[in-house]
Parts: C-alpha cells; sequence; structure tokens
C-alpha cells in the first residue's frame, strides 16, 4: 500500500504544473531517445560516415598544407600547415555540426514531421530540441575525432601535433558543437523553405568560417576586424585548438573556453524556445 | 519505476462523482487562432472503452481538437482532461497513455521497419528487449512479420498505414487516436484496418476516430459527433442519428451537369413541405418521401432509370446537418 500512494502521488506531482523557465520547460530523459534515434541512423550508414570523416580532412590538409602552403608566408616560425591545421580540425567539427543540424534538422521538421511522431510520444518540444542541439555537437565530436586521427598519423612527417593535450580538443569539440548546433536550430524555427538554409549559410556560417583566424591570424589585421573577430565563437575555438595542439596553454586559453561556456547557454535556450515555437502553435 | 510503469499500473485518478472516469472529457472546449475560432466551446464525453467518433468538414475543427487532446496544441479556453488528468499539466502523463496515428504516414525514412518501432519505444521508457518482444508481437498482429528488415519506402499503402498503427500500439496505450486511419487505403487494406480496430476494442481500448468515410464511422462507432465551424451539431449513437435526421428511404436522382437546379426547382412546387432536397454534384438526395410524394416526384423527373432507392445512411446525415453538399 505504500507504494499505492508513492505512485498516486507522482501523478498528483505532475499536476502542479509545468514549470517553464522563460517559457520553456526543462528538457528530460527523453532528450536521450532522440538522440539514440539518431546514433541508429548514423549507424546504418557507419562505413561511409567514418570513410568520408577521415578522407574530407586528409584532403584539406594535403591542399592546405602542402600546396597552398608553399606560397603562403605568415611571418612565423612554423611551416603553414602547422598554422592551419587547428583551422581545418575546427572547420571540420563546425561543417558538420551544422550540415547535421542544418540540413538534416530541417529536413526532419519540415519534410519528414519526424518531430510531429516524436511529439506524440510523451516527448516535448524541448526534449526534441535538446536532442537535436546534443546530436549536432555529437556530430562534431566524431569529426574532430576523425581529424585527429589523420593529423596523428601525418605528425611524424610535419609536426602537427606537440602536445598529448591535444586529445582536449574533443570535449571542446563537443561544446562549440553545442553552440553551433543550437545557432542553428534557433534559425530552423524561422525557416520556411529550404532556400532559407542556404541564405542562413552564406549570411551567417560562411562569414564566422572566413573570419575566425583559421587561415591566417587575425592579431595582423586592423583593430577593428580584431574586435569583430572577438565576436566570432570560431576565432576562440581555432585558438584554444592552436594552444591545445601546441600544448602551450596560457589565460587567453582559459578565456577562450569561458566565451564559449558562458555564451553556448543562452544560445541552447533560444534554440529550445525557437523550435518550441514552431512546433507548438 | 518509471513514470509510464508508474502510469500503467495505477488506476487513474477517481473522479469527484463516479467510479468509472470519462477517458475524455472536455467541456467549453476552445481554440483560437488570432480571430479565428477553430473550436468555438465544445463538450465531449468519451467512456471507458467506447468507440467514438468525430465527423465534419475540413475546417470543423476536428484536427484542432484532437491536437488539443494530444497535448501538441495549447488549449485557449475551457478545460480538458483525459483519463482525469489536466492537459494544461500533466501533458507527459497524458501523451503515455495514448496512441496516436497521424493523418500523416510520419514514420521514419531513415530506419527500417523495426527499427521504426524500436526507436519509438525508447520515448516511452520501454527498454530494448521489451521493445523488441512487443514489436515482433505487434508486426504480427498488423501482418507484417516476414517485412521487420524492409524500408519503409519499400512498402505498400496499406502497410505503411498498418505499421503507423503498430507503432500507435507501442506503448500498449488506453486511448487510441485514429486520424483518418483508413484514407488513401484501397477496400482489401481498409477491411484489415477495421477488423484489427476491432480487434484492440475488444481488449478495452478507448478509440477517438475521424474520418471522411461514413461507412467506416457507422461501422465502427459506437457514438459519434458531427462538428461544424468549430461547434458541435449532433451527438449520439449512428442509427439513432439516421432516424432523427434522415429517417427512410431516400430517392436518389442522376442529373446532368445543367440539369441539377432546374429538376430541384420543379420538384419543389410538387413536392412543397413533404421532403427535402439535397444537392451533391450532379445527384440530388429526396429525403422523407411518402407514396404520393414519389409518384409526383417521378412525374416531374421522367426517365426512370435515373432514379434509384437506397436506404437512409449517416452520409445523409452529415449532408443534410452540415448543409454543404461538395463545397469545402
Amino acid at each position: 500500500m505504500v507504494s499505492m500512494t508513492a505512485r498516486r502521488s507522482r501523478i498528483a506531482g505532475a499536476g502542479w504544473g509545468v514549470r517553464t523557465w522563460l517559457g520553456v520547460a526543462l528538457p528530460d530523459r527523453r532528450t536521450i531517445a532522440v538522440v539514440r534515434r539518431h546514433i541508429d541512423v548514423y549507424r546504418e550508414l557507419l562505413f561511409m560516415n567514418l570513410t568520408l570523416a577521415v578522407a574530407e580532412p586528409t584532403l584539406a590538409l594535403l591542399v592546405m598544407g602542402l600546396a597552398l602552403g608553399q606560397f603562403v608566408d605568415l611571418g612565423l616560425d612554423a611551416d603553414y600547415i602547422v598554422f592551419v591545421a587547428p583551422g581545418v580540425v575546427a572547420m571540420f567539427a563546425m561543417f558538420s555540426t551544422v550540415g547535421e543540424s542544418l540540413w538534416g534538422g530541417y529536413l526532419r521538421l519540415a519534410q519528414q514531421d519526424l518531430f510531429g511522431a516524436m511529439l506524440a510520444t510523451p516527448a516535448r518540444a524541448e526534449d526534441i530540441a535538446a536532442g537535436e542541439i546534443v546530436w549536432g555537437a555529437l556530430r562534431g565530436a566524431i569529426s574532430v575525432a576523425a581529424v585527429l586521427i589523420v593529423l596523428a598519423v601525418l605528425t611524424p612527417a610535419w609536426g602537427l601535433i606537440a602536445s598529448p593535450l591535444v586529445i582536449l580538443i574533443i570535449p571542446v569539440a563537443f561544446l562549440m558543437g553545442l553552440l553551433f548546433a543550437a545557432l542553428v536550430i534557433a534559425y530552423i524555427g524561422y525557416a520556411r523553405t529550404i532556400h532559407h538554409l542556404m541564405y542562413y549559410f552564406t549570411i551567417v556560417i560562411n562569414p564566422i568560417f572566413w573570419f575566425s583566424g583559421a587561415f591566417f591570424p587575425l592579431d595582423q589585421l586592423p583593430g577593428w576586424a580584431q574586435t569583430l573577430g572577438w565576436f566570432n565563437p570560431l576565432t576562440h575555438v581555432v585558438d584554444i585548438f592552436r594552444a591545445l595542439m601546441a600544448g602551450d596553454l596560457t589565460w587567453a586559453v582559459a578565456g577562450d573556453v569561458l566565451w564559449l561556456a558562458v555564451v553556448t547557454p543562452p544560445l541552447c535556450w533560444l534554440a529550445i524556445w525557437s523550435l518550441r515555437r514552431r512546433l507548438i502553435r | 519505476m518509471t513514470v509510464e510503469q508508474t502510469i500503467a499500473q495505477a488506476p487513474a485518478r477517481p473522479p469527484a462523482g463516479g467510479i468509472d472516469p470519462p477517458m475524455i472529457a472536455a467541456r467549453g472546449l476552445r481554440k483560437r487562432y488570432g480571430d479565428f475560432e477553430a473550436v468555438a466551446g465544445i463538450d465531449l464525453h468519451v467512456a471507458r472503452g467506447e468507440f467514438f467518433g468525430m465527423l465534419g468538414p475540413n475546417g470543423a475543427g476536428k484536427t484542432s481538437t484532437i491536437a488539443m487532446i494530444t497535448c501538441v496544441l495549447p488549449v485557449s479556453g475551457g478545460d480538458l482532461h483525459v483519463a482525469g488528468l489536466d492537459v494544461q499539466r500533466d501533458d507527459r502523463a497524458i501523451k503515455a497513455l495514448l496512441g496516436v496515428v497521424p493523418q500523416n504516414n510520419n514514420l521514419d525514412p531513415d530506419l527500417g521497419v523495426l527499427a521504426n518501432l524500436i526507436a519509438y519505444a525508447r520515448f516511452y521508457g520501454i527498454p530494448g528487449r521489451e521493445a523488441r518482444r512487443r514489436a515482433g508481437e505487434l508486426l504480427e498482429l498488423v501482418q507484417m512479420s516476414d517485412r521487420a528488415d524492409a524500408a519503409i519506402d519499400e512498402l505498400s499503402g496499406g502497410m505503411t498505414r498498418r505499421l503507423v498503427l503498430a507503432r500507435a500500439l507501442m506503448n500498449e496505450p488506453r486511448i487510441l487516436i485514429l486520424d483518418e486511419p483508413t484514407t488513401g487505403l484501397d477496400p482489401q487494406a481498409r477491411h484489415l484496418v477495421w477488423t484489427k480496430l476491432q480487434q484492440l476494442r475488444e481488449r478495452g481500448v478507448t478509440m477517438l476516430l475521424t474520418t471522411h468515410y461514413m461507412e467506416e464511422a457507422e461501422r465502427l462507432c459506437d457514438r459519434i459527433v458531427i462538428m461544424d465551424h468549430g461547434a458541435i451539431i449532433a451527438e449520439g449513437r449512428p442509427r439513432d442519428l439516421i432516424e432523427r435526421h434522415a429517417g427512410g428511404p431516400v430517392l436518389q436522382v442522376r442529373t446532368l451537369d445543367s440539369e441539377a437546379g432546374r429538376l430541384r426547382e420543379a420538384l419543389a412546387g410538387p413536392l412543397a413541405g413533404e421532403a427535402r432536397i439535397e444537392t451533391v454534384g450532379d445527384l440530388l438526395y429526396i429525403y422523407g418521401l411518402d407514396e404520393a410524394a414519389g409518384r409526383r416526384a417521378a412525374d416531374v423527373i421522367g426517365d426512370p432509370y435515373r432514379t434509384s432507392t437506397r436506404h437512409a445512411n449517416l452520409e445523409d446525415v452529415f449532408l443534410r446537418l452540415t448543409g454543404r453538399g461538395l463545397q469545402e
């Protein structure tokens, strides 16, 4: 009988009202069900997914390091490939997150009505949004792990990785993944057609990509450009990655991590709010 | 113990006044979109184990009502309880009790047949092994055991629909929400779905059905409501509604396109006050004819080959009450 009472009160407990923070409820463990669905799908095409994850960065590193590197002299001590490698890692982390969340997320929302199917279960819009964000971040982390393998293979030739701290790039990539996935999901709540995605890519993602210090040092730019660069999340990511690969940790790196840690939660809130607004009218 | 298990084992919260709580109870339920009122204050009462139908033309408010019952659309006014739980607060608990067969087949196209069911089960907190057991049983129930590994886009329309039904049953729901479950199916596939639904009803599952097929509603439902412009305009058992609103035999006249209006006018005089005429495209339905009026009608119509007499059915009730023939 004791357990009976406990059950009753648990149901009654749900009746005290759904608590929300600025209009969204906290996601719960259904978030994991969303992520596991994505893992199921990823595993269906595992071989192809992993091949791509390794082949793309290999190609990019060879082109940038060998071909482009011959013509670029940044006035640094190191070869261009040593400078650019952390940028390539960050680039792939960002693109796999953004690709998954932007195209995949929109497809699931608008074409497949997959979120509609999930909403019929005990999942709320909040869980679905959170699951999308976490999965986007995981895709970034998986992709970074693959790039690190490529870098490790190339290191004896070019000295790309100077420190075991490099392994910390993976959790940082997950953090940046949360940020970028949230940035994308927040937009998807507004995207009406597939064309809106291309627009977003050009207006938002491309500038982030080019003006981040991934391919050239921002500190050689005029002051206003550096200020602008400070607002670019990828700038901080690249700085962290560069420090971890070189094994050269400074307080500035702590500042970069702090920047990501401060900016990401409100963006996640925004993304959840936006997708909820789209799903629950 | 998970919330789902708790709910599955605990009896629904007892209501203030009765032993058997209604599975769905709405009072003055409203849904507004800006100035437009899609659901204009309806009362609903669906008893446990009942097969309940909601009919109405497109835009009548059925879909909004269902969306509120399934806790995916906020209520604008009134109150709505499902299994004794308030949709405004207990959405997760309510959704754990529901199985939903939506209008569109939103199966997961990136996963196979079995994988669809397994992935869906996780949202209910059903452990993997149990999910595989239930999925196996349900695939058997919908006669798709041999298609467990098939891709979704390889399935026929009927199989797709049956798989959606199987998915809705994964959590062993107490209430099954069926939003046009047989739309687009051929007669054979439709009968198969009907048979499955009858089996489930025998197990005590409460059913809420919307459909545009009057035959389906007449055949399956214990009780129906007809909605129009966001309001309930009729409620009762199908037989009673037919008796009350359509009555005896119906004379059906096939006309040429241009002729329907003229023939209707020509009939209006001789039948004045005795019969009622509805136009549905190129068909005229004449209700409430007695023998004498029937002869007068036959004189006006002429050609006997284009008339036929049939029993009144739910479609007649629907046409009469919504008064809109084939218009949207």
